[in-house]
């Protein structure tokens, strides 16, 4: 499914987190927190990315308000948000996974990847 | 026969852009349009306007303001009964829009003036900047070439290429000596290209 709205980016989080079951891992708090990081670190490396807007675009809520970015840039987005999440547990292969994920949202965000 | 406007040519330009600059989105291309038109029209005066005004005895200072566009040079000052290539007035413009006659007529002479224009801030609700339709037709490769330029050479970003930037430029660096060209020749094919010498021209030229 298409990554428009808050409540799709949490979805699709919870996707590669494997955390689909109730009671959640991961608060639906944290990962909307890191979708908004997300948009900052976008917003830092990429300010073509948000001409329209003064400062960053922020979704305190999870509701199925549009995320207005480029959906050519969605997924990198999407990939802070998994790393981000992942960065708060202690374990090698989680370290691992986030360490990539952000590398990936960095990588997807300033080269032709 | 379907007519071109300037958001459909301005469309087909930002697409011929996009697909030269992968990653790169609408906005940030439209940006670059408003500098890259600005570019081409303050270096070349293709896109310009005469405008009448009424020289009063005692005044040599008078405002121009064009109906569109923003002023970059005074071209010519010349009386409106005659013909800017036989009589000029002889002026000056301290600032774009501020016409200063050497000396001001004895008597009240309508004039007029003519100034090359750049586009001017804010751009049109779809996010284009303002500029004749004639211009877009006939140098569109131009603008696009000058929009794979100036983005292709921004810092890290998925569509830098610094290789791709420096050729595009000197493309875009041509296309504007010849736009220059083809206004000095008044797009006329195989126009004089010699030119008389400036110091035994009867006026000034500018």
């Amino acid at each position: 499914m298409a990554l428009v709205t808050v409540e799709d980016y949490v979805r699709e989080a919870r996707i590669l987190l494997q955390d689909l079951l109730v009671p959640y891992r991961y608060a639906d708090t944290e990962l909307i927190s890191g979708l908004n990081m997300g948009l900052e670190q976008a917003h830092k490396l990429r300010r073509d990315l948000f001409l329209k807007y003064a400062t960053t675009p922020e979704y305190p809520v999870l509701a199925a308000t549009e995320v207005d970015i480029d959906p050519g840039y969605r997924r990198a987005v999407l990939f802070f948000m998994v790393g981000h999440a992942q960065l708060r547990d202690e374990e090698e292969t989680t370290d691992a996974r986030a360490s990539a994920f952000l590398t990936s949202f960095a990588a997807q965000m300033t080269t032709a990847v | 026969m379907v007519e071109s406007t300037p958001k459909a040519i301005l469309t087909r330009i930002v697409n011929n852009a996009k697909i030269h600059l992968p990653g790169s989105i609408e906005d940030g291309i439209q940006y670059e349009l408003y500098n890259v038109l600005d570019e081409l029209l303050s270096e070349t005066d293709i896109w310009y306007e005469d405008i009448p005004f009424e020289a009063q005895p005692d005044v040599v200072d008078y405002d121009v303001v064009p109906i569109t566009g923003r002023i970059v040079h005074l071209i010519y000052c010349w009386p409106a009964d005659s013909d800017y290539r036989v009589h000029e007035i002889p002026a000056v413009m301290p600032q774009p829009g501020w016409l200063q006659l050497y000396r001001a007529p004895s008597e009240i002479q309508p004039a007029q003036v003519r100034v090359s224009l750049t586009v001017l801030d804010p751009v049109t609700r779809a996010g284009f900047p303002q500029c004749p339709t004639w211009i877009l037709e006939r140098y569109h490769q131009t603008i696009t070439s000058g929009l794979v330029y100036k983005m292709a050479l921004m810092p890290n970003k998925p569509w830098s290429n610094g290789e791709i930037g420096v050729l595009y430029g000197q493309k875009f660096r041509n296309s504007i000596g010849q736009a220059k060209v083809d206004y000095l020749h008044a797009h006329t094919r195989g126009a004089q290209r010699w030119r008389f010498p400036q110091q035994f021209m009867p006026m000034l030229r500018r």
